[in-house]
């Protein structure tokens, strides 16, 4: 019974831990063929060698085709780019809104390719200050007063943008 | 200029993470490594390797020279631990321009295992807890009396790892320069009063950094023997001469736990669950995430050996084979943190030069700024890769070498299948979090 449990509670935990990056495409057949494995050892037996084979090889194939998927989703939880500014070049923009002490929308993502203008517009219900991270970039946010960064993408990775004041992460940049 | 709250980061330091690698890559590179673990288990050899290579060859080295050496080193490390010790109460009180969190979570904790893993056991050489537990043990007043259970069983060893997690990955306040210094003072405190009451030898097992480095040394081709003479040997096959205990074996699991959950907190899902929160409430949800993922990553372990022991009717299947945990701890390790010591990591050569904050330029390196693009994106998906891959199939390769020194060529395979299925999970988990 305690053993039961036991593998019940791995059980859980580790699918729990295969739908962290959900919506990821790579998820749901992982989520399976974990499945799997707990069941082999719980049954501890001589097949396992065939089964976990068998099992860990059809994610290679089932992964690639939902890659593309994932991009639009991410994409249509930004705002639409206002074109206000018109500079020479329409950078690349993300608009983050800051209401009632949360990111309106959840955290905002924003991918890029190096040598990319970017576009970076805060506006936040009370006072703060945005910090872009390795860009070591700054904004001062005033009351309902959207304010914007305009930039170029020149270091390659994923960076956080948080707000000083209010401690936490608001914008996810990736630049590939 | 910044407030104190200002510059909390999420993951200790750095705002930076890697690209996620692509997935494909990502799953080919898992049936790679669980193919070549089968051939591994099967064909590649039938009789244990490891144990004759341990003796390895004799490294002449000039006694004196030696101790000038070794005392310059010291010197050195022990200096460098003052200074971050004051500057975390008397520099700057910001994460970022204090010197204390860009030392304490990227040079000594990335920087001390991994380097340990090529240069051997040298923590013990500029460890200040040891040559501080050193001098107390020639001070101190012969006692009589005989260190207690909990001391001696090295189970204590957890607690500083796990605060230090605690501190880099959950705590709201945790990077803050103030709170390391206390941490850093209060840590020595305790041991130095443990030691006075019971010795540096029994005191040294509960020293968590320093039995985590000394494990990750084992890897290294350089060791000192019993007569403290330097040798050479295979790297990787020190593995075989740990006696590992369920106090080590749980180290290293807290190790790689903290490690998979500063992945996991960098997901998009993690992200998106914590958003807006802060303070209490951000330390309480993180806590729970750390709690979780080392629980899994522990389990898995425990069943598989659990498993491991029905088989083999061994009942320390877990501790035998523990070994295999430490290559699995330094791919993780690389995967995630390799780049924050090649990146971030510069940060420390410009803070040297002006510590404590006053506008000094001691080493001329204070207006150096970070090179982000010293190397190039795609190497670091490869060395991911490499790394949590190469990682795993050390891991596999000393299981096996092990099993078939203990036990019968048939009992020994069967007892890798539960340890080949814990180290394809933990692969897997390892890459899908590099996948993002």
């Amino acid at each position: 019974m305690i053993r039961f449990v036991r593998n019940a509670l791995v059980a859980l935990a580790i699918l729990v831990l295969f739908s962290c990056s959900s919506g990821d495409g790579l998820d749901d057949s992982l989520i399976s063929s974990n499945n799997t494995y707990l069941e082999e050892t719980d049954e501890g037996g001589e097949t396992q060698e065939n089964l976990s084979m068998t099992t860990t090889e059809p994610p290679v194939e089932s992964t690639e085709p939902p890659v593309e998927l994932t991009e639009p989703p991410v994409e249509s939880t930004e705002p639409p780019v206002e074109p206000t500014e018109p500079p020479a070049e329409e950078p690349l923009g993300v608009t983050v809104e800051i209401e009632s002490g949360t990111v309106v929308g959840g955290i905002q993502r924003l991918k890029a390719k190096i040598g990319d203008q970017i576009r970076i517009t805060v506006s936040s219900d009370v006072e703060d200050e945005f910090h872009l991270h390795a860009y070591d970039l700054t904004l001062q946010i005033a009351p309902n007063e959207p304010a914007t960064l305009i930039f170029e993408a020149d270091i390659p990775g994923v960076f956080e943008g948080e707000l000083h004041d209010a401690g936490y992460q608001i914008l996810s940049l990736e630049v590939s | 200029m910044h407030s104190v709250l200002s510059l909390l980061l999420a993951h200790g330091v750095g705002g930076r993470s890697d690209l996620p690698i692509s997935e494909w890559i990502a799953a080919w590179s898992g049936a790679i490594a669980l193919l070549l673990s089968f051939a591994a288990l099967g064909l590649l050899w039938h009789h244990p390797k490891f144990p004759q290579a341990l003796i390895g060859r004799l490294v002449p080295t000039p006694k004196f020279l030696t101790q000038i050496f070794l005392l310059l080193v010291q010197a050195i490390a022990m200096t460098l631990f003052l200074v971050v010790l004051t500057a975390c109460f008397f520099g700057p009180d910001n994460t970022v321009s204090n010197i204390a969190p860009t030392t304490i979570f990227i040079i000594f904790w990335v920087g001390m295992p991994l380097s340990a893993a090529v240069l051997g056991p040298y923590w013990k050489v500029i460890s200040p807890w040891e040559n501080l537990g050193k001098w107390i043990d020639r001070i101190r007043p012969n006692s009589e009396s005989v260190a207690p259970k909990w001391l001696t069983s090295g189970w204590l060893a957890l607690a500083p790892i796990t605060v230090f997690h605690w501190l880099e990955l959950a705590y709201h306040h945790g990077s803050s320069p103030r709170v390391l210094g206390w941490c850093i003072l209060i840590y020595a405190v305790l041991l130095l009063l443990m030691t006075w009451r019971w010795g540096w030898e029994e005191t040294r097992k509960i020293e968590g950094f320093g039995v985590l480095f000394s494990l990750a040394a084992a890897i290294s081709p350089i060791f000192v023997d019993q007569k403290n003479k330097l040798r050479i040997r295979y790297p990787f096959v020190g593995i075989s001469s740990l006696r590992m205990t369920p106090a080590s074996v749980a180290v290293v699991l807290a190790a790689l736990g903290g490690t998979a959950f500063d992945g996991v907190s960098r997901t998009d899902w993690w992200l998106d669950l914590i958003v807006g929160k802060t303070g209490a409430s951000w330390t309480l949800v993180n806590t729970l995430g750390l709690a979780w993922v080392s629980l899994i990553i522990g389990l898995a372990y425990h069943q598989a050996s659990r498993i491991g022991s029905r088989l083999t009717s061994d009942k320390n299947f877990a501790y035998k084979l523990g070994g295999s945990l430490i290559p699995i701890f330094l791919g993780y390790d690389i995967a995630h943190y390799f780049s924050l010591l090649l990146l971030e990591g510069q940060a420390f050569k410009i803070l040297l030069s002006d510590p404590y904050g006053q506008g000094w330029d001691i080493f001329n390196t204070a207006s150096h700024a970070i090179n982000w693009t010293v190397i190039s994106t795609t190497t670091i998906g490869w060395i991911q890769i490499g790394s949590i891959v190469g990682g795993h199939l050390l891991g596999v390769l000393f299981a096996h070498d092990r099993s078939v020194e203990l036990w019968s060529a048939r009992t020994a395979l069967r007892s890798q299948y539960p340890m080949l299925v814990v180290m394809v999970i933990y692969t897997i988990i390892g890459l899908v979090l590099m996948t993002g």
